[in-house]
Formats: structure tokens, C-alpha cells, sequence
């Protein structure tokens, strides 16, 4: 494999986190994530990749094994998704370059909407990045996202829920291809599976950094979850006039009307809620960046509601937006692709132990908020989770696997008391 | 006779040894003398002060250790009482990365019997 850099590294470590988290979040059924380009594999599927660390995963490094621009393009083509629910992972930010530069050269020819207009070449695309590129370099820096890079992105993340309705779409702008869809038609079944796929739809940034890009994930959502809900509205209606028996035509649509709060002051933070609480995940390098997300989420939902507090964030926000293992973060903008030695891991498991004895004290002392000792244990479960099992897999094979794990035991004595039966299981 | 790291030296206000910027920001309200034990130029050098409640929130203590590690990889040394829980946990980081720390121990360090950290520490000029 080749060397990685920082960015590629801290997305690998990012997509090591979010695997286990996807676990968490019941997206695959166990750790691992079907990585194809054939667009044949069941499971999870890369609606559209932002670099090449996906396909390292997959033991492929695009940039290595596919150095043909043609090549690559026809991979990120068959790694569409075709039904159920998906998710879009964004791991580079060249790549998004990339695609917003084939997206605003679309948008410049309205006529012809095919993949034609992608750059047919090599050259093509060097040329258009060497032109592009220097507009980009005014609006963001290397880790940001311009907004017409995230609407791009977003687009090709929800076409296949137009596609599969076979409405067609003129727009390239975030999201009104679809609200098109779904205006354009009057068929309640159709705005009913647009509302199903939406709900279904997860959003992961793997480097989300301060949340750019979720914020604007969420407020694009939020206009299509509003032009689901117009529509579903506007077919009670329909049926009202044309029954003038309010009948229980549309229940379902009545249900999720009356769950939005729809007519009522808390509409808009419920659809708005459920973008952010349903189909967004980020995975930061930071525990900082994380916060901050955290934080700029949990803001703009207090932007719809003056009663939510904002000086801390929601909890069920730290459950979607988590870090790296701090132990695998680069430090100092060096990444750590070695393997770490027994003795990092131990002094590891010394420090989650400690951690975890003080935030016990603190919680005897009843001197802490409970909402931070939920967070704090659960930091501390999963640091400690991550500590064992790379201390399993790193030292704990075959014959050795008991003594390693007494070894381990040593330096973890409150916190593997409380999950032996973990520990003490056999390594796969 | 050269002295040993870990004896305790003793430096008055007007003595060259005595930390500049201490002398800078207090004036005359500099403390006099000062007893020193370890490698007396660190006070020199840029130093990171590190603070951290006896009560701080729940979910900060795993931050903190992070955050210990990143100071680690920093040049500078770190300074601060290391009194709390979490300071002395990031002490004890700061110590096990072998990175130069300053304690200002709130108590008298001529007799002060030395942890074994601390002894090596000090031996090692940090």
C-alpha cells in the first residue's frame, strides 16, 4: 500500500470509526462495509466517492491501480446506487472540486444534461481544473467545501430517489430537481416513496471539520422534507374538496402532518430535526471540530425554536458526530501509519482507567451534570473499546491470547472489570 | 562544585539566573528569593500554562488528555501546579512522553522528598 498522506490517513482512521458506528447506527449488519464498483454487492453502497479512500478500504487505491481518468470515471459511475437505502461518503475534498467543476459545466449547458458533458478526457479535465481551480482558491481553502460542490454532491446522493419515481429532472441546483418531482406529480403513492426514501437516506462526512458541509446537507434536506410535506398537505386537501367528508383518505399523509406539528410554530424545527437527527453522521479527526459541529448543528436548530438552549449541545448530536480514536489522530498534522507498540497501548489503557476514576469521583462528589456523564462514560466506553480491540489484534493471537489479556487487565483494572465478557471472548 | 540537578538552589531577585519575565511582568513584587530545584533555564524558555478545575465538566476529561498529548508533541515546556486530578493526569502524560515540565509546588522543596518521575525527570534536565 502505498504511503498515505495526513488527509488520506485521518479519512482511513475516519472510515474505521464510522464502521463501527455505522454498526451502532444499524446501517450494515456487521463491521463490514461492501465496497463495490460494479454496483452488484448487497449492503451498504457508495453512492459517490470524494477521493480514494474508500477503495482503500477495498484494498484498491484508485489513484495507484486505475491511473486512467476513464478509467476512474467508469468506476465512479457503477458505484451508483440502485434501491433501498444508501449513503454518500465524502472523504477528499479534490474530488469535490472535481464534480462541481462537471456540475457547473452542466449547469452552463442546460440543453444537455447527460454524462456527456463530463470532461471526456484527461486533458479535458486538466484543463478545466487549471481554469476552475483558481476561482475555488478565492472562495475556500484546502478543507472547505464550496456550496456549489455540497449541492453537487447532495444531487448525485438523491438522484436515484427521482430516478426511481422516473420523473425526469432539469435543475442542477441543490435539490430542485427533485422538489420538481415532487410538485410535478400528482400521484400520493410517489410523494409517499419520495418521503420513504428521504427518511432513508444517511449522509456521512468522514472529515466533517466545523460542519460546513452538514449544515448545508441539512438545510437542503430540510427543503425537500417541507416540499414532501407541501405535497402530502396538499393531497388531504385535495381530498377534502373533492369527498367534503374529511374522510380517513391519506391517513398516513395525516399522521405525518400531524407529527410535524404542521400549521403549529414547531413545524419547522421538527422537519428541521429530523434532517439533522436522521440522515446526517460525521465522523471528525478533532475532538474539537467535533464540538463545533456539534454546537453549529445544535444552533440551527434553535434557530426555528427560542426555547432550546444552546449553551451546550444535544446529546443525541454526540451520537452522530463522533471522533477518531485520539490515540490514532495525526498530532501535529503527522499521521501515525505505524502500527503502536505494546507499551503505547498499556499507557493508553492506564490513561482511559484514570479518566474514567476521576469522572466516577465526580459523579460521587454530585458535582456533575448528567448530561456530561453520559457523554464522559460513553467517550471513555468507547476509547476503551477501541483500546482493547487493538490490543487484541495487535497482541492478543492464538496461544497468547489469554496471557496478552491478563497483561491488559493489569493496567485496566476499573474499566475491564465492567466488560469481561468483552474482553474474555476468543479473537475471531 | 557542580551541583546536582535536584539540589534545591536558591536565587535572589537581583541574581542573573533569576527568571526574567517573572522580574518584567512583577517588578518589585517579584518573589525573593526563589528556590529552584531542576534545570533552572526552563523558566526562561516559552512555557504553556496548564489549569484545570478540581470539578471540571464530565466530558472534558477525556479532552484533557488529548490535549495532553498534543502539548507533548509541542516544543515548549509546560508549567502549572498540578493539584487537581486532571492536572496530575496530565502530568503524568507529560512525564511518560519525557517532555519538560515546570511544577510550581504550592509548599517548601528544599526537603521535599522527590517521586521517582520526578527524580528521573530532573536528572534528565525536564
Amino acid at each position: 500500500m502505498k504511503r498515505l498522506s495526513t488527509g488520506e490517513a485521518t479519512c482511513l482512521r475516519g472510515l474505521t470509526t464510522v464502521l463501527r458506528t455505522l454498526a451502532d447506527w444499524k446501517v450494515t449488519e456487521d463491521m463490514s462495509l461492501n465496497v463495490s464498483s460494479d454496483g452488484h454487492s448487497p449492503g451498504v453502497k457508495i453512492v459517490a466517492v470524494r477521493g480514494i479512500t474508500t477503495l482503500l478500504f477495498a484494498g484498491l487505491t484508485l489513484q495507484d491501480d486505475f491511473p486512467d481518468f476513464r478509467k476512474r470515471r467508469e468506476i465512479y459511475k457503477r458505484s451508483r446506487h440502485d434501491g433501498g437505502g444508501h449513503i454518500l461518503i465524502i472523504v477528499d475534498a479534490a474530488q469535490i472540486r472535481r464534480v462541481w467543476i462537471w456540475e457547473r459545466r452542466r449547469a452552463g449547458r442546460l440543453a444537455d444534461y447527460r454524462e456527456s458533458l463530463e470532461p471526456e478526457s484527461a486533458e479535458d479535465l486538466q484543463r478545466l481544473l487549471k481554469v476552475a481551480l483558481d476561482d475555488l482558491d478565492g472562495e475556500c481553502d484546502d478543507w472547505d467545501s464550496p456550496a456549489p460542490a455540497i449541492h453537487a454532491m447532495l444531487e448525485r446522493a438523491l438522484r436515484p430517489v427521482g430516478q426511481r419515481e422516473g420523473r425526469e429532472f432539469h435543475r442542477a441546483a441543490s435539490g430542485e430537481y427533485l422538489l420538481d418531482a415532487i410538485a410535478g406529480g400528482s400521484d400520493p403513492a410517489g410523494t409517499w416513496q419520495v418521503w420513504r426514501a428521504l427518511t432513508q437516506i444517511r449522509l456521512v462526512d468522514l472529515s466533517c471539520g466545523d460542519g460546513s458541509w452538514l449544515l448545508e446537507a441539512a438545510a437542503t434536506l430540510e427543503t425537500l422534507y417541507v416540499g414532501c410535506l407541501g405535497r402530502m398537505a396538499g393531497c388531504v386537501l385535495d381530498s377534502e374538496k373533492v369527498l367534503r367528508s374529511g374522510s380517513g383518505r391519506h391517513r398516513g399523509f395525516r399522521d405525518l402532518l400531524a407529527q410535524a406539528g404542521s400549521g403549529s410554530a414547531c413545524f419547522d424545527r421538527h422537519i428541521l430535526e429530523r434532517a439533522i437527527l436522521f440522515n446526517l453522521h460525521g465522523v471528525a479527526s478533532r475532538q474539537l471540530d467535533a464540538k463545533v459541529t456539534q454546537l453549529r448543528l445544535t444552533r440551527a436548530l434553535a434557530a426555528t425554536d427560542d426555547h432550546l438552549d444552546t449553551s451546550s449541545t444535544r446529546p443525541e448530536l454526540e451520537l452522530r458526530i463522533v471522533t477518531n480514536e485520539s490515540m490514532t489522530s495525526p498530532r501535529d498534522g503527522k499521521s501515525r501509519a505505524t502500527a503502536p507498540r505494546r507499551s503505547e497501548l498499556l499507557a493508553a489503557a492506564r490513561e482511559c482507567d484514570a479518566a474514567f476514576s476521576i469522572v466516577r469521583d465526580l459523579q460521587l462528589g454530585g458535582r456533575a451534570d448528567a448530561n456530561q456523564l453520559a457523554g464522559a462514560y460513553r467517550e471513555i466506553g468507547k476509547r476503551r473499546d477501541s483500546i482493547v480491540a487493538r490490543y487484541r489484534r495487535e497482541f492478543a493471537a492464538g496461544d497468547g491470547f489469554a496471557a496478552a489479556i491478563e497483561e491488559l487487565y493489569l493496567h485496566f483494572p476499573e474499566l475491564l472489570e465492567r466488560s469481561r465478557s468483552t474482553i474474555f471472548r476468543e479473537p475471531r | 562544585m557542580n551541583r546536582h540537578l535536584a539540589d534545591p538552589m536558591i536565587v535572589d531577585r537581583a541574581d542573573e539566573r533569576y527568571p526574567a519575565g517573572v522580574r518584567r511582568r512583577l517588578g518589585s513584587e517579584a518573589p525573593s528569593p526563589l528556590v529552584l530545584r531542576g534545570k533552572e533555564s526552563l523558566l526562561s524558555e516559552q512555557l504553556h500554562a496548564v489549569f484545570c478545575s478540581l470539578h471540571p465538566p464530565a466530558d472534558l476529561v477525556l479532552s484533557a488528555i488529548d490535549r495532553a498529548h498534543q502539548l507533548s508533541t509541542r516544543r515548549c515546556a509546560v508549567i502549572g501546579g498540578f493539584q487537581s486530578p486532571v492536572e496530575k493526569l496530565i502530568l503524568k502524560i507529560m512525564l511518560s512522553q519525557g517532555h519538560p515540565v515546570v511544577i510550581c509546588a504550592a509548599r517548601e522543596i528544599t526537603g521535599m522528598r522527590l517521586t521517582k518521575d520526578w527524580g528521573d525527570a530532573i536528572a534528565e534536565g525536564r
